[in-house]
C-alpha cells in the first residue's frame, strides 16, 4: 500500500474517531455540568472556570514549593530535653534538642496536625491530625509512628487517661468529647462539648478532664450566649458540669491547676447587645482570662486582660507555672505574652459576689492588680508549653515559625528556636500576618480573626448601626472560600475584597487609618487563599445526600408543576459556587447578596441577621410564603435531606 | 441503664418487690412479705411537680421522672425540677430514656424532644430540628443513635454529626404514621404503630418489616394465636428471641416462630389497655390502666390497689388458667396508681410512674426466691 493511499484511508478514519471521541467528551462534559448544576441552559464553559487553574497557594505554602511552619502546638519532655512541635502546614511533627535548640528529628504524620499530648510517662505521644480525622501515636523514642486511630471530625484537643489506656479527642468537627479505649478501640464513648471544642486538659490525678470550646451557643437576636466549659467525671464518665462562659467565647486553650481545683481559659468577652460601631469606648470586645472553680457549685469569674485604653485582643493560649503561681497568656493579635499573677485572681474570685462578677469583665483597671509583665513576642503567638520545672516557657509564634523562650525569673525571652520552613514571605503569608495584627484597629482592640477565626465565623449576631442608635443586625459570614464571589458584604454594595477591607471599613468598624495599599493587597491575598473544609458525609447517609441534591436540582415540585426559575435552589445558589453573585429577596426584610453554601452546616445563624439558628428554620420559620425557593411542598423527610445534602458541602 | 422503652436487661427472680401484707386467712405468712420489702411513693408533697407521673427512667443512683408539669430528677433526697423555663420544649414528659454511654438524657414531650446533659437542656422540636413531629410518645437510645417515635413517624437522629432521618407511611411499611414507641435490641429497631402494629427495621440492611394483626379486626380476636392481638399497638419490647407487644387489647407475645396472646379475660393480666411493657427474659411486666402484671410463663402475679384506697391485693393466676383461677391476697403497701404509665427495673427494685406519683418498690436484702414466693402463697391458700 502506498503512502498516499494509507493517507486516504486513515485521515478519514482517523477525523471519524476524533469526531467520534469528541461527541463522547462533550456528552460526559455535558453530562458533568448537568450533574454538578442540575441546569441544562448553563453554556459550555473551560473546565479551569471551575477547577480553579489559578487556585491560589494554600495557606502555608510558598511559592518556591516550600512550606511554612506553622507551628500550632508544642509538649515538653518530662526531663526537659526534647520539644515537641506540630508543624500544622508540613504535616510533620518535630522534635527540637533543647540543648543545640535545633530540630533533630521529625515525622510525617498526616494532614493538619493540630494538638499534642504525651502520656504520663512521655513514652507516647498523641498527634491530632484535624485534616484526616485521625490521632496519630508515635512512640517517642523512636519517633515512629505506632498507631492510627480513626475518630471523630476534625479532632483538635487532647488527653491521656490517668493510665494512658484511654485517650480523650476533642472532636471539633462534630461539637464532643470522644472518649478511646486504647486497648479495645471499639469502646468508644462520646460526650457534647460545646460548640466546636477545642482543647482539654486533665487534671493531675486523671479525675477530672475539662473541655473549652470556640463558638457560643446558638442565640436569638436578643439574647446572650456564650461558650461552655465541659467538665468530665472521668471517675464516672460522665459530664459533671457545663459552665457557660456568658457573653464570652474564642476559647482555645485551658490549663488546670495543679490540684484540679482551678481551670484558667483565655476568651474574648463580647458586647454584641451594643452596636459594633462603639470601637472607640471600648466596647465591642475585650479579652478575658476566665478563671473557673471546678468544685460543684464553683464560681465563673472572667478577669479583663486588657486596660484602659490599652488592649491586647485575641488571647489564644495559656500555661500555668508548676506551683500554680504565674499564668501566661498569649495575645496572638498583640504579639506579646501576659504573664499573670494567679494569687491575685483567686483572692479577687473569693471575695466576688454576683455583681462583682458581672462587672469585673468591663473593668479595664483591675488588670493592674494581677498582671506583671507584658513580653514581646514574634507574629502571631498561640501554643505555649511549659518545662516539667516551671523554669521555662516555649511560645510557638505561629507565622514566625519560631519558638520563643521566655525564661520565668526574669519574665523575658532569653533564647528563640528557629523552625526553618519557607522563608520568602509571599503575599499571603504578609496578608495572613496583618489579618491576625489588631494593631490596625483603634488602640488594638481587635483583628480581622477576631470575628473571623480561622477564616471562618464567629456565629455572633453584630448590631452594626452606624450612628448607634437603632438595630442594623447582621450575621458575621465566613470568609471560606469566598474569592470568587463579589459582590461582598450582606447589601452587596461592596465589589471586591479591596473595597470590603478598604478605607470604609476601617473608618467604621476599625475607627482607624486604612490599611495601607500594599498591606491591603496582602490581606486580599490571604483571604482569597483561605480553604474550605471539606466535609465528609457520612457514607451511610449517600442516598439520603444524593435525594438531598437532586431536591435541591429540582425543577418540578411535589405535584409535577415547574417551580419557577427564579424559585429553584439552584438559581440563586447556582453550582459550583453555590451562589449567582448577585442580590436577592428572600423575604427577610430587604434584598440581600447570595452567600455560597460551603461550609455553611458549620455557619449557624443563618440569613442576613442570624434570625435563623438553624437551616431548618430557613424554611419551616422563616420561608411561609415560599420567598426562599419552592420548599412548602416538601414533607419533612424530604426537608431533612436537603439540610443532610447542605450539611456535606 | 433503664429507659422506659428500652428492654430491660435485668430483672429480679422475685415477685415480691412489693410489700405483701397478710391476707385475711394467715396473718403469720403475710407478716414474712411484710419484713422483706418496703415500698414507698414519691408525689408532689416530696417535690415532684405533679402527681401525675408519666415517665421514668433509671441512670445508676440518678432517678428520673416525667410528669406533665416538668421533668424531675432524684438522686437520694435532692429532687431538682426542670420546666419550659429551663429549656424543655414542653412541660408534658411523656417518653424518657438515658443514654447508657454519655448518660445524657433524652426527653420526649408532647411539644418536642429535648437532651438534658449536665444539667443543659438542648430542645429540638419540628421547625428547627429535624424531628418529624413535636409530639413524642418514644424515645430510645441504641448505639448512640436515638430514636424518636412521634404522632407522625420515626425519627433516627445521630447526635454526634447532627444529621436527622425520618420515616413513615411514604418510605416504610408503616401503616399508620402513629409511632406510640419504639426500642432498640440485637441491632433491630422495633416501632409500636398505633393502628400499624409493629415495624420493624433491620439496622444492617435498613428494611424495614412489619407485624400485624392477621384477622384486621378492631373489635374482636378472631381467630386466636394467628399473630399480633390487635393493630393499636402501644409498647414493644424485646429480649433474647422474645417480642412482647402491649396492645390496647390485651398482650402478645413472639418467640420468632409463634405468637400467643393474652386478654384480661382469659388470662390473669392486670387490663387489655396496655401503657408498658417489658420484656426480661422469659419474663414480662405489663403496666396498664387497671394494675400491674408479671408473668413469668407459669404464673401470672397482677397487683392492684383495692378501691377503698388504702389496701391492695395482689393475684396469682396459673399461667394455663383465666382471671377465676386467681388467688387473691390483701396487702397493706402498693403501687400509688392502677393507672401505670411506665415502669423502670433497678436490679430488684422496681419503679412505676402511675397517676398518683413515682412508686418505688424496694426490695430488701433476703428477698425470697420466686419458688419460696410460689410456695408461700401455696401454703396460703389465698383468698379466693
Amino acid at each position: 500500500m502506498t503512502r498516499r493511499k494509507s493517507l486516504l484511508i486513515f485521515a478519514p478514519l482517523s477525523a471519524l474517531a476524533a469526531l467520534v471521541l469528541a461527541g463522547v467528551g462533550l456528552s460526559r462534559y455535558d453530562s458533568h455540568l448537568l450533574l454538578v448544576t442540575g441546569r441544562a441552559d448553563i453554556p459550555r464553559v473551560l473546565c479551569t472556570h471551575c477547577h480553579w487553574k489559578d487556585a491560589p497557594p494554600q495557606i502555608g505554602q510558598a511559592r518556591d514549593g516550600q512550606r511554612y511552619v506553622n507551628p500550632v502546638a508544642l509538649a515538653v519532655s518530662a526531663d526537659g530535653t526534647r520539644l515537641y512541635v506540630a508543624a500544622s502546614t508540613q504535616n510533620l511533627l518535630l522534635e527540637v534538642d533543647l540543648a543545640t535548640k535545633v530540630v533533630a528529628r521529625s515525622v510525617e504524620v498526616g494532614s493538619y496536625p493540630r494538638s499534642l499530648a504525651l502520656s504520663s510517662q512521655a513514652s507516647r505521644l498523641a498527634v491530632s491530625c484535624r485534616g484526616d480525622d485521625e490521632v496519630v501515636i508515635l512512640d517517642t523514642d523512636t519517633l515512629s509512628v505506632t498507631e492510627r486511630l480513626k475518630v471523630g471530625a476534625e479532632p483538635v484537643g487532647l488527653a491521656f487517661g490517668p493510665d494512658a489506656q484511654r485517650l480523650f479527642v476533642a472532636n471539633s468537627g462534630n461539637d464532643n468529647l470522644e472518649a478511646v479505649n486504647l486497648a479495645d478501640q471499639t469502646a468508644r464513648q462520646s460526650f457534647g462539648a460545646g460548640q466546636e471544642p477545642l482543647a482539654l486538659a486533665m487534671s493531675a490525678d486523671g479525675a477530672l478532664l475539662c473541655a473549652v470550646n470556640r463558638h457560643v451557643r446558638p442565640a436569638r437576636q436578643d439574647q446572650v450566649s456564650g461558650a461552655e466549659i465541659t467538665l468530665l467525671d472521668v471517675g464516672r464518665m460522665r459530664v459533671g458540669q457545663r459552665r457557660e462562659l456568658h457573653s464570652a467565647h474564642l476559647g482555645q486553650d485551658i490549663a488546670l491547676s495543679s490540684d484540679g481545683a482551678f481551670a484558667l481559659v483565655p476568651v474574648v468577652h463580647f458586647r454584641n447587645q451594643l452596636p459594633i460601631t462603639q470601637v472607640a469606648r471600648g466596647a465591642v470586645m475585650t479579652g478575658a482570662l476566665a478563671f473557673v472553680e471546678t468544685r460543684e457549685g464553683g464560681k465563673t469569674v472572667q478577669f479583663p486582660l486588657d486596660e484602659v485604653n490599652a488592649y491586647f485582643a485575641d488571647p489564644a493560649g495559656i500555661a500555668l507555672t508548676p506551683d500554680d503561681r504565674i499564668a501566661f497568656v498569649s495575645h496572638a493579635g498583640a504579639d506579646l505574652v501576659s504573664a499573670i499573677d494567679v494569687e491575685v485572681l483567686q483572692r479577687l474570685c473569693t471575695k466576688a459576689d454576683a455583681a462583682a462578677i458581672e462587672a469585673f469583665p468591663d473593668d479595664l483597671a483591675l488588670s493592674a492588680q494581677y498582671v506583671l509583665a507584658r513580653i514581646p513576642t514574634r507574629q502571631v503567638p498561640e501554643a505555649m508549653a511549659m518545662s516539667a520545672d516551671g523554669a521555662l516557657l516555649y511560645v510557638a509564634e505561629r507565622l514566625a515559625d519560631s519558638i520563643a523562650i521566655i525564661d520565668v525569673a526574669t519574665l523575658a525571652v532569653v533564647d528563640r528556636i528557629d523552625l526553618g520552613g519557607a522563608r520568602v514571605l509571599t503575599a499571603e503569608r504578609r496578608g495572613e500576618r496583618v489579618f491576625h495584627d489588631a494593631s490596625a484597629t483603634f488602640q488594638g482592640q481587635f483583628s480581622c480573626s477576631s470575628c473571623h477565626p480561622e477564616g471562618h465565623t464567629d456565629s455572633i449576631i453584630w448590631d452594626f448601626e452606624i450612628d448607634g442608635v437603632g438595630q442594623n443586625l447582621l450575621e458575621t459570614r465566613s470568609l471560606r472560600g469566598i474569592r470568587d464571589t463579589p459582590p461582598f458584604k450582606w447589601n452587596g454594595k461592596n465589589p471586591d475584597l479591596h473595597t470590603q477591607c478598604g478605607p470604609r471599613f476601617a473608618r467604621v468598624l476599625m475607627r482607624s487609618e486604612p490599611f495601607p495599599p500594599a498591606q491591603l493587597d496582602d490581606l486580599v491575598a490571604y483571604i482569597e487563599s483561605i480553604p474550605l473544609r471539606s466535609r465528609r458525609a457520612p457514607a451511610q447517609y449517600a442516598e439520603a445526600r444524593e435525594r438531598g441534591r437532586e431536591i435541591f436540582l429540582r425543577t418540578h415540585d411535589a405535584q409535577g408543576k415547574e417551580i419557577p426559575v427564579a424559585s429553584r435552589c439552584n438559581t440563586c445558589h447556582r453550582p459550583p459556587l453555590y451562589t449567582d453573585l448577585a442580590m436577592t429577596d428572600v423575604g427577610t426584610d430587604g434584598v440581600f447578596d447570595t452567600p455560597h453554601l460551603f461550609d455553611v452546616g458549620a455557619s449557624a445563624p443563618y440569613l442576613h441577621d442570624g434570625r435563623s439558628l438553624t437551616l431548618e428554620e430557613i424554611w419551616t420559620v422563616h420561608s411561609p410564603d415560599d420567598t426562599h425557593g419552592r420548599t412548602n411542598d416538601l414533607s419533612k423527610i424530604e426537608l431533612n435531606d436537603l439540610v443532610l445534602f447542605l450539611q456535606s458541602l | 441503664m433503664t429507659g422506659i422503652a428500652l428492654p430491660f436487661v435485668v430483672m429480679p427472680l422475685v415477685v415480691g418487690v412489693f410489700s405483701l401484707a397478710p391476707s385475711v386467712a394467715d396473718r403469720g405468712a403475710a407478716a414474712e412479705f411484710e419484713a422483706m420489702f418496703t415500698w414507698k411513693t414519691i408525689g408532689r408533697a416530696e417535690g415532684l411537680p405533679s402527681g401525675k407521673v408519666t415517665a421514668v427512667a433509671l441512670d445508676g443512683k440518678r432517678v428520673w421522672a416525667g410528669t406533665d408539669q416538668g421533668l424531675v430528677l432524684l438522686e437520694g433526697e435532692q429532687r431538682k425540677v426542670y420546666g419550659t423555663g429551663d429549656g424543655l420544649p414542653f412541660a408534658f414528659v411523656s417518653a424518657l430514656a438515658v443514654d447508657p454511654s454519655s448518660g445524657d438524657v433524652w426527653v420526649g414531650t408532647l411539644g418536642g424532644l429535648a437532651r438534658w446533659s449536665a444539667g443543659r437542656i438542648d430542645a429540638f422540636t419540628q421547625l428547627d430540628s429535624g424531628l418529624i413531629n413535636d409530639v413524642v410518645y418514644g424515645v430510645t437510645v441504641d448505639q448512640g443513635d436515638v430514636w424518636v417515635a412521634t404522632a407522625a413517624g420515626l425519627n433516627r437522629f445521630d447526635p454526634r454529626i447532627n444529621v436527622w432521618q425520618s420515616f413513615d407511611v411514604s418510605n416504610t411499611l408503616m401503616h399508620e404514621p402513629w409511632c406510640y414507641a419504639v426500642a432498640a435490641a440485637a441491632g433491630k429497631v422495633y416501632v409500636a404503630v398505633w393502628g400499624g402494629g409493629v415495624v420493624v427495621r433491620d439496622g444492617e440492611s435498613g428494611v424495614f418489616r412489619e407485624h400485624r394483626d392477621p384477622d384486621g379486626e378492631m373489635e374482636i380476636d378472631l381467630y386466636r394465636d394467628d399473630g399480633l392481638i390487635h393493630d393499636v399497638t402501644s409498647s414493644v419490647s424485646v429480649a433474647g428471641k422474645l417480642m412482647w407487644v402491649g396492645t390496647y387489647f390485651g398482650l402478645s407475645r413472639y418467640d420468632g416462630r409463634h405468637w400467643r396472646s393474652y386478654n384480661q379475660d382469659d388470662s390473669g393480666l392486670a387490663a387489655d389497655f396496655i401503657n408498658q411493657v417489658v420484656a426480661d427474659g422469659e419474663r414480662v411486666w405489663t403496666a396498664t390502666d387497671n394494675g400491674l402484671s408479671l408473668f413469668d410463663g407459669e404464673q401470672w402475679r397482677t397487683w392492684r390497689r383495692l378501691p377503698d384506697q388504702a389496701q391492695w391485693e395482689v393475684v396469682l393466676t396459673p399461667g394455663d388458667a383465666g382471671p377465676e383461677s386467681g388467688q387473691r391476697f390483701r396487702l397493706k403497701q402498693g403501687p400509688a396508681h392502677n393507672r401505670i404509665f411506665a415502669m423502670a427495673l433497678d436490679g430488684q427494685d422496681v419503679w412505676l410512674a402511675t397517676a398518683a406519683g413515682l412508686s418505688h418498690g424496694k426490695a430488701r436484702a433476703g428477698a425470697p426466691k420466686q419458688e419460696q414466693l410460689r410456695k408461700s402463697a401455696r401454703d396460703q391458700g389465698g383468698e379466693r
